[in-house]
């Protein structure tokens, strides 16, 4: 019994090993990826994808909102703005110039949490401008390593049984 | 009571050592299996709240692009020694991804990256803020200037102007600041724009450490500080107090 435990043990070292060098948290990841147009200060919502990775973080600037629902819930929100692009150049006179420049016309991509099932709500300055019904059949393909990390979860549980029993 | 002997307590150290490894894995470089992208960690903040990754875009060396995040991050006018990102640089984690896949275009002399492509291939990493760097040639760069460019949370950066660039867009995407020189057919949402103000600048008045300049996007309003790094970041040095307290507020709460 002594040596099936130390067998387990080592097998998950290695593991645990392997597994540091080759995962983090983006593999086991999903988000999805909301593809909008811009246009005369409404948004439209063209389609989404459920895509592998980590979705963006909470940003707090912008005039337009956008909250991610699931079950009548906001689970995630977010701000942006699609309507402005600044340009920037330094160099003659040692003086920059550009500018932020308005945009009437723009296709553009928000990544955020995935969730089975749920509704985009976006807003303009607090208004409401669209409001979409979403239904993302999740099918996850597992990376190795997120494989790898998951089996060793696994032995770690079943190792732990094991020694429960032990002791 | 309990009896353990010493195959027991090998197998104790043997499981304690892997829990470190396995709790070390989210703190460390990482292969994405999708599109074999490395996710690279460049800084991790201790209390860290905003990810912000590094892109490249028309490098031909990997070490040069490394040099370059390094140089925008740890450098003279890097994040770690501006402030207000310097007292708050633990609040901030740092990536790299070499990626061949991202899509840019200079339309109208202005570096502009692909959303899409850019979101893609940052989703590797934690993202929140993605700049992406244009490994532009300086001579070739004084014939044919080009701009950088900020839009949504993605900026788009041409490695040959300043080195302070970085940090403006940042102030951009980051910090919604405006800029605040003075260009002709430019509208200011002065609602919007926190760093821009109306005549004796009451937004910030209380502040002992700072002026109320005239021009701030219009020559109608005006800016906190004369030539800060929203103003012109080829002098400027610093963002101002009223500048760097609007780019930390965000990191407060």
């Amino acid at each position: 019994m002594e040596r099936i435990l130390i067998g387990f043990a080592i097998t998950i070292l290695v593991l645990s090993v392997s597994a540091f060098a080759v995962t983090n948290d983006c593999v086991n990841k999903n988000y999805l990826l909301l593809e909008l147009s811009y246009e005369s200060r409404t948004v439209t919502l063209d389609g989404y994808t459920l895509e592998n990775g980590c979705p963006s973080g909470i940003l707090k600037k912008g005039d337009f909102k956008v909250e991610v629902l699931q079950n009548n819930e906001i689970v995630y929100t977010s701000s942006f703005d699609p309507s402005i692009i600044f340009t920037d150049i330094g160099g003659k006179d040692n003086m920059v110039s550009g500018g932020a420049k308005g945009i009437d016309k723009q296709k553009f991509y928000l990544n955020v949490p995935a969730v089975q099932q749920g509704q985009i709500q976006i807003y303009n300055k607090n208004v409401p401008i669209l409001k979409a019904d979403f239904d993302v059949k999740q099918e996850v393909v597992r990376s190795k390593s997120g494989s790898l990390f998951d089996w060793v979860n696994n032995l770690i549980e079943e190792v732990n049984h094991l020694l429960g029993k032990v002791s | 009571m309990f009896h353990i002997n010493k195959v027991q307590i090998l197998v104790i150290v043997i499981f304690a050592v892997s829990l470190f490894f396995i709790l070390k894995i989210n703190q460390e470089n990482v292969e994405y299996s999708n599109g074999n992208v490395d996710c690279n960690l460049v800084y991790q903040g201790k209390n860290a709240k905003v990810n912000v990754v590094f892109l490249p875009y028309g490098y031909s060396d990997e070490k040069r692009f490394f040099e370059d995040v390094d140089s925008y991050v740890n450098g003279e006018f890097g994040f770690r020694n501006v402030e207000p990102f310097k007292s708050n640089f633990e609040s901030f984690s740092f990536y790299d991804i070499v990626s061949e896949n991202i899509k840019c275009d200079v339309t109208d002399n202005t570096f502009i990256c692909e959303d899409l492509s850019a979101k893609r291939a940052a989703a590797n990493c934690p993202n929140d803020y993605i700049i992406v760097l244009y490994d532009r040639d300086a001579i070739r760069d004084l014939i044919v200037p080009i701009r950088s460019s900020a839009y949504l949370n993605l900026a788009s950066i041409n490695t040959a102007d300043h080195r302070l660039v970085v940090l403006h867009e940042f102030g951009h995407i980051y910090g919604g600041l405006a800029d605040e020189y003075v260009e002709e057919g430019i509208d200011i949402d002065i609602d919007r724009f926190q760093n821009c103000d109306v005549k004796n600048c009451p937004r910030w008045s209380h502040l002992t450490n700072s002026g109320c300049f005239e021009g701030c996007g219009e020559i109608n309003f005006y800016r906190s500080i004369d030539n800060g790094i929203m103003k012109n970041y080829i002098i400027g040095r610093e963002f101002g107090i009223w500048n760097e307290y609007l780019l930390a507020l965000p990191l407060q709460s």
